[in-house]
């Protein structure tokens, strides 16, 4: 009908977006390509876009800094890519185990006090992380839960447990109760009805919302930085020691940076279609 | 949702009350009545089975409620000590009553200042956010499903970075000398700007580095949304010959209305708790125009061991963004989202 005119509004929609989207990238590109510069190149301006891609960075990150011939410079990067590796995935597998249950009961049953309950536990997700993280700084330098796994795993449970327990929630309710009512006719238990017909109907979304909820622990800065000593260091506070008085290193930094966002990046893009109502906690179904 | 009526005393009538009983039919209740299958009734002869049975959602949030009941238990700690002149250094000397508090509103000035910093961060970063991400969204809904997806998958990025790792990177552009945007400034013949050192610009160069992480998400959300509206009043407003400004203001914008109050309630709550992104950008600086509500807390309670008074910081940031959120919540369920 209107061919050969310019459809003005798509135009402007498209240059929009394409705007924003550089605005996006850009940077991320940027860090990327700082990662594998050279100490030369690396803070040069104007940016060199051609130079030689070295990983010297990403080997020093890991194996440490050849100073002498016999002296290293110790990385305390692989260990807190360790430690990380194991707060994020505890935090996730305890929240998973316990959560699941939680979200079916608050899904499927009417008992009293189950709304305020499950308010709690998402008040959580809004509270600002310190109103936790003090008390529990004190009670750990007392009862020597400090710099430990095991006390950086149960403090992510402010992260993972309300993510799961909410978003799982939500996945449950969209699962018709028929389904369960046949079982519980057919003569399971709950128990039986709750394994054969909602978790492998549910599986999708609760294995979309343990990556999410790792990713959470993953990218945690906060506990980290107050509840763990060198030994526990987590990932996101260890790339920030990159700056420190004397020196920036900023190919390292940028290169820990990378390390940081990788895994992160490749878990949440599995999970891409269920990224919305993880994010808002069940509240948006798209 | 179903629902089982509660007995009088609070406690659920059945004494296996799935939600889905008030929709079995007849026969199937009368038969669950009976015990005739499962063991749903049957094993109730073992007592403790049936208390077990009676109280089995109880029992199935009792291990996930566990952590969180400690954790608010925690909280509570948190008040008491608020209360207290706890020290790192000394622990508890001494039961002080409110006079953290009273410290904090009479003495403190930067109290004042770290929550007047708070709230206009706030109010810049959602009014750019939510006017950014609804633009987008809005041009998503219209360009190609290639390009969108395009788009959505590039969105990704800031979500899934640390906050902290983002906050740095831009630190590192946002540089006075060897800074990549000032670079770019220069090249088209702007003055260089001295971003995160000049006090009058750091808060909007901080509010400028949550927008980048922040929008992808209100651009998801309110994209969802958008892909959610019903077909039917559109069409009939067509028919009906209105223009696409009358249809936006008068359906799009009351139908998404759910959605850009759960952008909002997520963005004005972390924003009001802001603390990761200022501590690895400017630290509070320059001249403490970015110390956040937060960032005070931590370094009273961190920096200089008054555990005590930082709590009561805390508390104080609590009660805002609890009012805050209780106020959008109130608002959202009389919107007629109740989920």
């Amino acid at each position: 009908m209107n061919r050969g005119r310019i459809n003005w509004g798509k135009l402007a929609a498209r240059l929009v977006i394409v705007g924003y989207l550089a605005f996006v990238v850009l940077p991320l590109i940027w860090l990327l390509l700082m990662s594998l510069k050279g100490p030369l190149d690396v803070m040069a301006l104007p940016p060199k876009i051609i130079f030689k891609p070295t990983l010297e960075n990403y080997r020093r990150l890991f194996l440490g800094t050849q100073r002498s011939q016999y002296e290293v410079a110790r990385t305390d990067f692989p260990r807190a890519l360790l430690n990380t590796v194991i707060v994020a995935g505890g935090a996730t597998v305890l929240s998973l185990v316990t959560g699941v249950l939680a979200a079916y009961a608050f899904a499927r049953f009417h008992f009293a006090g189950k709304e305020s309950l499950a308010f709690t536990i998402l008040s959580l997700r809004f509270a600002p992380a310190l109103a936790t993280l003090i008390p529990t700084y004190a009670l750990y330098r007392r009862i020597g839960l400090y710099n430990t796994h095991i006390g950086l795993i149960l403090i992510s449970q402010v992260i993972s447990m309300p993510l799961l327990i909410w978003v799982v929630r939500s996945y449950i309710e969209s699962i018709p109760i028929e389904c369960e009512q046949a079982a519980l006719v057919d003569g399971y238990s709950w128990w039986g009805a709750f394994r054969i017909v909602v978790l492998p109907l549910a599986s999708p979304g609760i294995a979309a919302t343990s990556v999410l909820a790792f990713v959470f622990c993953w990218n945690n800065f906060i506990f980290g930085l107050f509840l763990a000593a060198r030994q526990t260091q987590t990932l996101v506070v260890a790339t920030l020691a990159f700056i420190s008085y004397e020196q920036v290193l900023w190919g390292q930094m940028a290169a820990a940076s990378v390390m940081t966002v990788i895994p992160a990046m490749a878990f949440i893009f599995m999970v891409q279609r269920w990224l919305v109502r993880g994010l808002t906690f069940g509240a948006v179904k798209a | 949702m179903l629902h089982t009526p509660l007995s009088d005393t609070g406690r659920p009538a059945p004494s296996f009350v799935l939600g889905g009983w008030g929709k079995l039919n007849s026969e199937g209740r009368r038969q669950m009545a009976e015990g005739k299958h499962g063991n749903g009734v049957r094993q109730s002869k073992q007592p403790r089975r049936r208390w077990v049975q009676r109280n089995l959602a109880y029992c199935l949030i009792a291990p996930a409620f566990l952590i969180p009941l400690a954790l608010s238990l925690v909280g509570v700690l948190g008040n008491y000590y608020s209360l207290t002149d706890y020290d790192i250094r000394y622990g508890i000397r001494d039961y002080i009553g409110l006079a953290n508090y009273v410290r904090a509103f009479t003495k403190d000035r930067m109290l004042w200042q770290t929550v007047w910093f708070i709230v206009r961060f706030t109010i810049i970063v959602l009014v750019a956010e939510i006017s950014l991400g609804f633009t987008i969204a809005l041009a998503l809904s219209t360009v190609s499903q290639r390009l969108s997806r395009l788009a959505r998958t590039a969105m990704m990025g800031p979500l899934c970075i640390a906050p902290v790792i983002a906050a740095l990177m831009w630190k590192i552009a946002m540089g006075p000398v060897q800074g990549i945007l000032n670079h770019v400034l220069v090249m088209v013949g702007l003055p260089a700007v001295n971003w995160l050192g000049d006090p009058r610009i750091a808060p909007y160069a901080v509010a400028l580095i949550d927008v980048w992480i922040y929008t992808p998400f209100v651009v998801l959300v309110l994209n969802g949304g958008l892909q959610s509206l019903p077909r039917a009043p559109y069409e009939a407003a067509m028919l009906d010959g209105a223009s696409a400004w009358f249809a936006f203001k008068k359906l799009t914008l009351p139908l998404l209305r759910p959605f850009l109050l759960i952008a909002v309630l997520f963005r004005a709550c972390d924003s009001l708790n802001v603390f990761d992104i200022i501590y690895a950008s400017t630290k509070g600086g320059p001249e403490r125009v970015t110390t956040s509500l937060a960032g005070w807390a931590s370094e009273n309670a961190f920096r200089w061991y008054q555990l005590g008074y930082g709590a009561a910081l805390v508390t104080i940031l609590y009660i805002i963004v609890y009012a805050v959120s209780r106020r959008l919540l109130r608002l959202m369920t009389a919107g007629g989202l109740s989920e």
